[in-house]
């Protein structure tokens, strides 16, 4: 059951009302009645008070409850003034009162209201006409509407409550996912400074103590070694600056991945291959978890390629397709086998898969030992 | 003394070399940065000693087991271990695989020639930082990471809350903080982060 549903049945109800009063009123209008002024204002009070409870009730908050017992007292003045027939039509508003009592009040006090307008329903009814299904009938289509009404608010509210629910689930769940990339990415980084960094600065300060020892006995060793340190020492910069750029990833806000990804695909440049971002298609907006998702996969696509492949040109499309959105990065390096035991450094396609999957779409890896590796991420499309 | 370098860091092996090349006694015979191909270069060179790294990230094999291997098929070769931070665990586990000394890079060169010579004459040779933490392996002992240990670390890098990782294990949220406290401990860890970097760093649970 959606919530239209519920309001669809509300707006039916609201609907009846209006048209059993306009509909009474016409008639009463062709039958030239000279009670015509005094039911026009009754109707127009009814109409008027009902109108406010049943759409701008939350709005006035605890004065509905007088509005609607002012209602429902101008409903009991209007079916004892008019003419039988016509009040017996009237009588059926019971139903759409008694929904409006059941919504503004208490479950207790708004069974009690209905219980009282049924009672006068029917008092009216049988001083109309004597006759026993002439009263029985709107009765009891009160209770059974007031019943329906009831069940499915309270269906609403279930279905409100596991999607309230449902929403924490999702965002505690985005929390962890984004916890656990925290981590990911902070033992990745701790592993990076270790393979990296810190064994090239062991090994210049190894140089350095080997040039120190060697300065007088052999000062054209010690100069080789100095020599030594200082290429080290410049490569460790540029280690030390990729880093860094790791660290503060292209960002999303500053123009979409579009944007984010001419920025990665520039930064890449810097590091030696040609690198080209093609897109086709028409673009679309998509949801900041899929532009994430794509764009943390062409980032780990070309940290792979940077790390093991050793391509000169690395080619990155993004392609708009009318049922998916695909990101395919290929490269003409070694190829995945040349990579069977390399150390993965946190960009690794399990958690880039997961992200993927997370979000219904897909990552495949196509390689040829000696020809390249091509990376392709698809998402379905579906509005943000 | 013949010796062969194993260290996946060309810098390093050329430090290595360098310290060596100088130092009276000593001559590298070799280096390579695979474990595998350490093994095949001892048997082909028959050094005296080899200097083996702990992490030999390009190869099949690490250095612990290269060293385990090389005990087993040339035992008149001494490994001396060699890595820039050791832990606890590293210098016992490089030990019980069959390493006959254990120092760290880029300390004191002399500490580095000593440990080589002790090793070569049939002793073990420690970087006095080593010999601490074997110290305090006896004297505050933790021993080893459990299995359930492994799987709240494995829990704790999902991001999980210490509510979630017991709902998971089926124990209580109170014995997840225990667990936690003896984990800190084990590795030697302040928090969850620094807990789930070391478990990383030392293979006790994958990076993904």
């Amino acid at each position: 059951m959606s919530r239209n549903t519920v309001s669809r049945l509300e707006f039916g109800v609201h609907l009846a009302f209006f048209l059993i009063v306009a509909g009474t009123f016409g008639r009463l209008l062709s039958l030239n009645s000279p009670l015509c002024v005094r039911v026009l204002t009754l109707s127009l009070l009814l109409c008027g008070g009902y109108a406010v409870t049943a759409w701008a009730g939350s709005w006035i908050g605890r004065g509905q409850v007088p509005l609607i017992a002012a209602t429902t007292v101008v409903w009991t003045v209007l079916i004892n003034v008019v003419p039988g027939p016509l009040a017996a039509v009237y009588s059926w508003l019971a139903i759409p009162l008694a929904c409006v009592l059941l919504r503004v009040l208490p479950v207790r006090a708004a069974i009690v209201a209905i219980g009282i307008v049924t009672a006068l329903l029917v008092s009216t009814l049988y001083r109309l006409n004597g006759d026993f299904e002439q009263f029985v009938l709107p009765a009891v289509a009160t209770w059974a509407t007031v019943a329906l009404y009831a069940r499915q608010h309270s269906d609403l509210a279930i279905r409100q409550d596991l999607l309230d629910q449902l929403q924490a689930t999702r965002g505690e769940l985005a929390d962890r996912q984004h916890e656990a990339g925290v981590l990911a990415e902070r033992a990745r980084l701790a592993r990076e400074i270790h393979d990296t960094i810190t064994q090239e600065l062991a090994g210049s300060r190894m140089l350095l103590q080997a040039a120190d020892r060697d300065w007088d006995d052999d000062p054209a060793k010690a100069r080789q070694y100095l020599q030594a340190v200082s290429e080290t020492l410049g490569r460790n910069v540029t280690e030390a600056r990729r880093l860094i750029a790791d660290l503060t990833p292209p960002e999303l806000d500053d123009g979409g991945l579009e944007a984010a990804l001419e920025e990665l695909c520039r930064r890449e440049r810097q590091y030696g291959p040609a690198v080209e971002l093609i897109t086709t298609g028409a673009r679309r907006p998509l949801s900041p978890d899929a532009e994430t998702a794509l764009l943390r996969t062409a980032q780990g696509a070309l940290a792979n390629v940077r790390d093991h492949a050793g391509a000169d040109r690395i080619e990155v499309v993004l392609d708009w397709l009318d049922e998916s959105l695909r990101l395919k990065i290929t490269d003409n390096g070694a190829g995945v086998s040349g990579r069977a035991h390399a150390p993965d450094r946190g960009f690794g396609l399990p958690s880039l898969q997961q992200r993927l999957r997370a979000l219904g779409g897909t990552l495949t890896v196509d390689s040829t030992p000696g020809h390249g590796t091509a990376l392709t991420a698809s998402l379905p499309a579906v509005a943000p | 003394m013949r010796v062969l370098l194993v260290d996946d860091h060309v810098v390093v092996r050329a430090g290595l070399r360098a310290l060596l090349d100088g130092e009276p006694g000593f001559e590298v015979v070799g280096e390579t940065g695979d474990g595998e191909e350490s093994i095949r270069l001892a048997l082909d060179l028959r050094p005296d000693l080899v200097l083996m790294d702990l992490r030999l990230d390009n190869g099949a094999i690490d250095g612990i087991e290269a060293t385990r291997r090389l005990a087993a098929v040339a035992p008149a070769t001494k490994v001396v271990v060699l890595t820039s931070h050791g832990t606890r665990t590293d210098v016992a586990l490089a030990l019980a695989a069959g390493a006959r000394g254990y120092v760290l890079k880029a300390g004191p060169p002399d500490e580095l020639f000593r440990a080589l010579r002790t090793a070569n004459d049939g002793g073990t040779g420690m970087a006095h930082q080593a010999v601490e933490l074997l110290v305090d392996e006896v004297t505050q002992p933790t021993g080893p990471i459990s299995d359930r240990e492994i799987d709240v670390l494995r829990l704790l890098a999902q991001g999980r809350s210490n509510r979630e990782i017991a709902l998971d294990l089926f124990l209580s949220e109170a014995t997840i903080k225990t667990h936690l406290v003896r984990i800190y401990r084990k590795l030697g860890a302040a928090n969850r982060a620094a807990a789930v970097t070391e478990a990383t760093r030392r293979g006790l649970i994958p990076l993904d």
